[in-house]
């Protein structure tokens, strides 16, 4: 039994993946600089 | 036969240059560590932006950089889906991190809860259980070590092997957990920038659908989403990964070090933001085909595409992104276990009445003997050794159920929780050699499963939580 992968799916996965690592970067950078302002860093 | 994609004086100039940063952090930050919490539990006081940090690098192993190509390249789609899924893991965790931590606010180990909750016989089977899972995989990290970095530059296994072994193990050992959490900050950024980076060039070079058109004509199981192989894979992968996280110290002394209401927040965002990174390195290996490329080793596949597209500059990227991902789960698990093996063997077995000094001291010392073990073992390069961590499947499986039972069900049968776990391990166990790698984990948790429900319904035992919070006066006795 198969069922392919449209080429649609195949583009909204991997495009979703790296958008949601690029956010995932970003968030830790805004996060990091919010905690050292606010002295929460550790 | 020769694959390396970087020349090994490159490898060196790059190797020099991390090793010598992050030994400098390590240093730095340890200077923080004036108490035993401070070494052993970064102050108690981790924020969120560390804290989230530190918990999704540590899950991002070699295994994720270079497995998840290496499982996209043979199981297509759900390969590298499945191997996603390892999030779960640190998601599942998130609400038991904040317990842990509201539960045992003074507690420093996994073994502390266990023995606290089920006694001691109970503790020494978990014990048991989670140092050897430990070791092994220091183990496995320090041989992946050698074999990638010998494979991404050409450098000899054993030399690779021990400068990561001792880069690691000095940070570690200079800066406790202060040194662990901040490298792994650095590290997770390293890591996140490294694959987007490679996956934005190489797609917007190649484009999606020439890529998936290659794909459904040269190789169309890659994009079958019904691969029976792959859907089983995508199982196992999931109990694996729970029963890592919810017995490892490696997480618990996370949960203890987060400040007070961070450790939901920092494990469920850390585990969402683990969840695009096997997809996102994983699709760099459904270019080959594309590319036309010859892959005569299939664990080389993330790094040889990268090369291929990028040359040197690509080849450089992933060797950051490979040293990051290795040093972030070595340093992890060597202060993790040496954690469990300083206050459950050292300080709860041999001399409860060690001062912070000596604890601290003691640290130092097994840090340095726990590095020198794994060398030693490593050296050889034993490779099915490597493969032990499949079989520890059925260890790890077998723990789901008494940790999480355990912390939310005040009736849970002590004994049932120790005989579910040494009898998971038995027939998960017996299981790998009998049917399969794939069942140890589904088989050790089902078994535990099974025998702490019977157990706890038959013969319900009351608990009271307040006996977990044990002062470091009463921990000393």
């Amino acid at each position: 039994m198969t069922a392919s992968a449209s080429p649609t799916l195949f583009s909204v996965l991997i495009i979703a993946a790296i958008i949601g690592a690029a956010i995932a970067a970003l968030v830790l950078i805004g996060l990091i600089i919010s905690d050292w302002r606010g002295q929460r860093l550790w | 036969m020769n694959n390396a994609v970087l020349t090994p004086s490159t490898g060196w100039l790059l190797m020099a240059l991390f090793s010598v940063a992050w030994i400098l952090l390590g240093w730095r930050l340890g200077r923080k560590a004036k108490t035993l919490d401070g070494y052993m539990l970064a102050g108690r006081n981790v924020g969120l932006a560390l804290g989230t940090a530190t918990a999704m690098a540590t899950w991002v192993t070699s295994n994720t950089t270079m497995a998840a190509p290496q499982l996209a390249y043979q199981m297509g789609i759900w390969g590298m889906v499945g191997y996603s899924l390892g999030a779960m893991g640190l998601i599942f965790f998130a609400p038991m991190a904040e317990r842990i931590r509201a539960l045992m606010p003074e507690g420093y180990t996994s073994g502390d809860f266990v023995r606290l909750r089920y006694g001691k016989t109970a503790w020494r089977v978990f014990l048991g259980i989670s140092i050897f899972y430990g070791i092994g995989w220091l183990i496995s990290m320090g041989m992946a070590g050698g074999i990638l970095l010998h494979a991404l530059t050409g450098i000899e296994y054993k030399v690779g092997m021990t400068v990561i072994l001792f880069v690691c193990m000095l940070y570690t050992m200079l800066g406790g957990l202060y040194a662990v959490i901040g490298t792994d900050y650095i590290q997770s950024i390293l890591i996140l920038v490294g694959i987007v980076a490679l996956a934005i060039i190489a797609f917007a070079r190649h484009g999606f659908e020439p890529v998936h058109a290659t794909l459904a004509a040269e190789r169309p199981a890659l994009l079958n989403l019904l691969m029976p192989a792959a859907l089983m894979f995508l199982f196992n992968n999931l109990l694996f990964g729970l029963g890592e996280i919810f017995h490892s110290n490696v997480w618990w002394s996370r949960a203890f070090a987060f400040r007070k209401g961070i450790g939901l927040k920092a494990y469920l965002i850390a585990g969402v933001f683990w969840l695009p990174v096997p997809i996102t390195a994983g699709a760099l290996a459904l270019l080959a085909p594309h590319l036309g490329m010859n892959v005569p080793a299939v664990d080389m596949v993330g790094p040889m595409v990268a090369a291929r597209l990028l040359g040197t500059g690509g080849a450089i990227v992933i060797f950051i992104v490979v040293f990051s991902s290795l040093a972030s789960s070595l340093d992890s698990l060597l202060a993790a276990t040496s954690d469990l093996l300083v206050e459950d063997i050292y300080r709860k077995h041999f001399n409860p009445a060690a001062s912070e000094d000596k604890l601290r001291r003691a640290s130092v010392f097994i840090i340095i003997g726990l590095s020198l073990a794994a060398w030693l073992i490593c050296l050889p390069r034993l490779t099915h050794l490597a493969g032990m961590i499949a079989f520890t499947g059925a260890f790890v499986g077998s723990t789901i159920w008494p940790i999480a039972a355990g912390l939310y069900w005040r009736r849970t049968n002590p004994i049932g929780s120790t005989l579910g776990m040494v009898a998971g391990s038995a027939i998960g166990l017996t299981a790998y050699y009998v049917v399969g790698w794939y069942v140890a984990a589904l088989v050790g948790s089902a078994v535990s499963m099974l025998v702490v429900l019977t157990t706890t319904l038959l013969a319900p035992r009351d608990f009271d939580w307040s006996d977990l919070q044990e002062s470091p006066q009463e921990a000393a006795l």
